[in-house]
């Protein structure tokens, strides 16, 4: 697991979201996460890495999985791999 | 008008062709919603249901909406089920209930049969599919007048079981003929639906549709996670008016939605449910300068909305909002705990008369008797108003202002939610000795202290099986001993400071 992704378990589970042992798992289609609950993880994701995620990279796409989280961090936000 | 159905009636002879609800998978005309909401009421007859609820277990969507009006053709009501709520809770509400059907569609039907028992169950597409020829079934239908029940809403209730708000005819025509009036709404509104069809907030959206010949595409509520597509799939249906919680207009902010895309056409912004905090509402002030800001307020019991308050001075972000004066044909009293009136400016709780009451809780006679009581200010002839349990002030400007409740409920992104009924759920898990929910306002969570053995997962695991989403505690805490007060109650206050 890269230090991205344990970065953003690390966010997920300052919510207190159970989070699935497959970094892989829709989080979207299962409902595990709703709107409020993206508000939580965008704040999150962007204080602990010190970033501004743009509008239009708050998509299912970018944010249906973990793994797709720390995608998107590293490919366009330079967090470490 | 004594019934919604008659708005139908119009409008589909009117606007035959033009949508009336849309989604995601079909746009349906008022002619079509009018053929299918009659096949839906011939079935009801032809099973000899009349004046009864009927329950419908529906995603949200256009035949959804269908199905209510069929029940409201053939002159019974409708109860809106969520379909997320866990079947333990399906149930208390059925045992309230009772209802003779309930309607379905084919991918929820095995659903609906896990706690359906000897209810029948009808499934939309096979009566809808089927042959129907229209003539002969308007002169079948019966009369319907204003003061039949239309639906049964069940909120949460404080000892644990969901309490069935009846609202008549009368009460969903008093308010949409005034939402209509004052917002000049008319065939070339159309409408963005957030609300689920469940909650009353999305009344104006449904009967409004029906009176005018407006559209009311309703949203997926996934939307909402993503504010670029839900403005784009807005922008994209030319809505021009939103009636939503404040929540889903916070979440459009936090999410950057007002950054990322304009909707040109948006004329009206309402909003209903809980306090709208004006540091949002200025953001979205700014971004649609031209639009009408209006901050509505009411209960369940008197049918969505029934004070309306018109943005159009400047707030600062720390400022609460006013909600305002009362809508057509109802009128607040504000009442001290000694049933005098408040006056000059002393709190009171906001009291309701007029034409958009509820006709009080479902089968349940002492609920009703404890909030739907004798006017104390006129005891000459019976007089029905309806306590709010909500606590508010005339400003200087004769303006309302809520203030709190008096109680333990509370307001969790718009749904409305009786913390002892959180209590009374917890309480049936094995091992949890006592426990005491707190809302815990500046994180926007519930937090649920308890006692006792039971393992945390098992707790968390327990409560879905219990109470709808909304009603998870965020947080959950185990003490060694609950705090109690002098009077040997928890103390809730000493809890609040643990937060």
């Amino acid at each position: 697991m890269n230090k991205t992704t344990e970065k953003i378990i690390g966010v997920l589970r300052d919510f207190n979201y159970s989070v699935p042992e497959d970094t892989s798992v829709d989080l979207l289609g299962a409902g595990v996460l709703d709107s409020f609950d993206m508000v939580n993880i965008i704040a999150g994701i962007e204080g602990t890495f010190n970033i501004e995620i743009a509008p239009e990279d708050i998509t299912p796409t970018n944010f249906d999985s973990i793994d797709h989280m720390s995608n998107l961090l590293i490919r366009k936000y330079g967090a470490d791999k | 008008m004594n019934s919604v159905t008659k708005y139908l009636d119009i409008t589909a002879k009117k606007f035959p062709d033009k949508i009336a609800f849309g989604n995601d998978k079909r746009e349906m005309t008022f002619k079509e919603l009018r053929r299918e909401a009659l096949i839906v009421a011939e079935t009801l007859l032809e099973m000899n249901i009349s004046k009864s609820p009927v329950a419908v277990f529906f995603e949200k969507s256009p035949e959804c909406v269908a199905a209510f009006l069929g029940a409201a053709y053939s002159g019974n009501f409708y109860t809106p089920l969520d379909t997320k709520m866990p079947s333990a809770r399906i149930e208390k509400i059925m045992d309230t209930l009772k209802p003779k059907a309930v309607i379905t569609t084919s991918e929820l039907a095995k659903e609906a049969e896990l706690w359906s028992k000897d209810t029948p169950v009808i499934v939309y597409e096979d009566i809808v599919n089927a042959d129907f020829n229209e003539a002969g079934v308007p002169e079948k239908l019966p009369k319907v007048i204003g003061e039949d029940a239309l639906y049964v809403l069940f909120t949460s209730g404080s000892t644990g079981n969901p309490k069935g708000v009846t609202i008549p005819h009368r009460a969903a025509i008093n308010y949409i003929e005034w939402f209509v009036k004052e917002f000049d709404i008319d065939e070339t509104t159309i409408f963005g639906n957030q609300s689920s069809l469940y909650f009353d907030l999305s009344i104006q959206d449904v009967y409004a549709t029906l009176k005018t010949g407006s559209s009311t595409y309703l949203i997926d509520r996934a939307m909402f996670s993503f504010p670029v597509e839900l403005m784009s799939y807005m922008a994209k249906k030319s809505v021009n008016t939103i009636v939503w919680v404040p929540s889903a207009l916070c979440v459009v902010v936090s999410l950057k939605g007002l950054m990322a895309k304009k909707l040109p056409p948006l004329k009206r912004v309402l909003f209903c449910g809980e306090v709208m905090p004006n540091k949002q509402l200025n953001m979205w002030r700014k971004t649609y300068s031209d639009a009408l800001f209006v901050n509505l307020y009411g209960p369940t019991e008197a049918c969505d909305a029934i004070t309306y308050y018109t943005v159009n001075s400047k707030f600062s972000d720390d400022e609460v909002l006013p909600i305002g004066k009362a809508i057509d044909n109802v009128e607040i009293i504000l009442l001290k705990d000694d049933d005098s009136e408040a006056k000059n400016g002393e709190q009171g709780e906001v009291c309701i008369r007029g034409a958009s009451l509820a006709l009080g809780y479902f089968n349940d006679p002492e609920k009703t008797a404890a909030a739907f009581c004798q006017n104390p200010l006129q005891l000459s002839y019976p007089e029905i108003i309806y306590r709010t349990g909500d606590l508010a002030h005339y400003n200087e400007m004769g303006e309302l202002i809520y203030d709190c409740r008096k109680d333990f409920q509370i307001k969790h992104m718009g749904h409305r939610i009786e913390l002892g009924e959180i209590e009374t759920a917890v309480s049936s898990v094995a091992g949890i000795d006592r426990n005491c929910c707190v809302y815990d306002e500046k994180r926007q969570r519930i937090t649920l202290f308890y006692t006792g053995v039971a393992d945390d997962n098992i707790i968390a695991e327990s409560l879905k099986k219990l109470l709808p989403e909304y009603m998870l505690p965020g947080k959950r805490i185990h003490l060694d001993e609950m705090p109690l007060n002098l009077n040997g109650k928890i103390d809730r206050a000493l809890l609040k400071q643990k937060l």
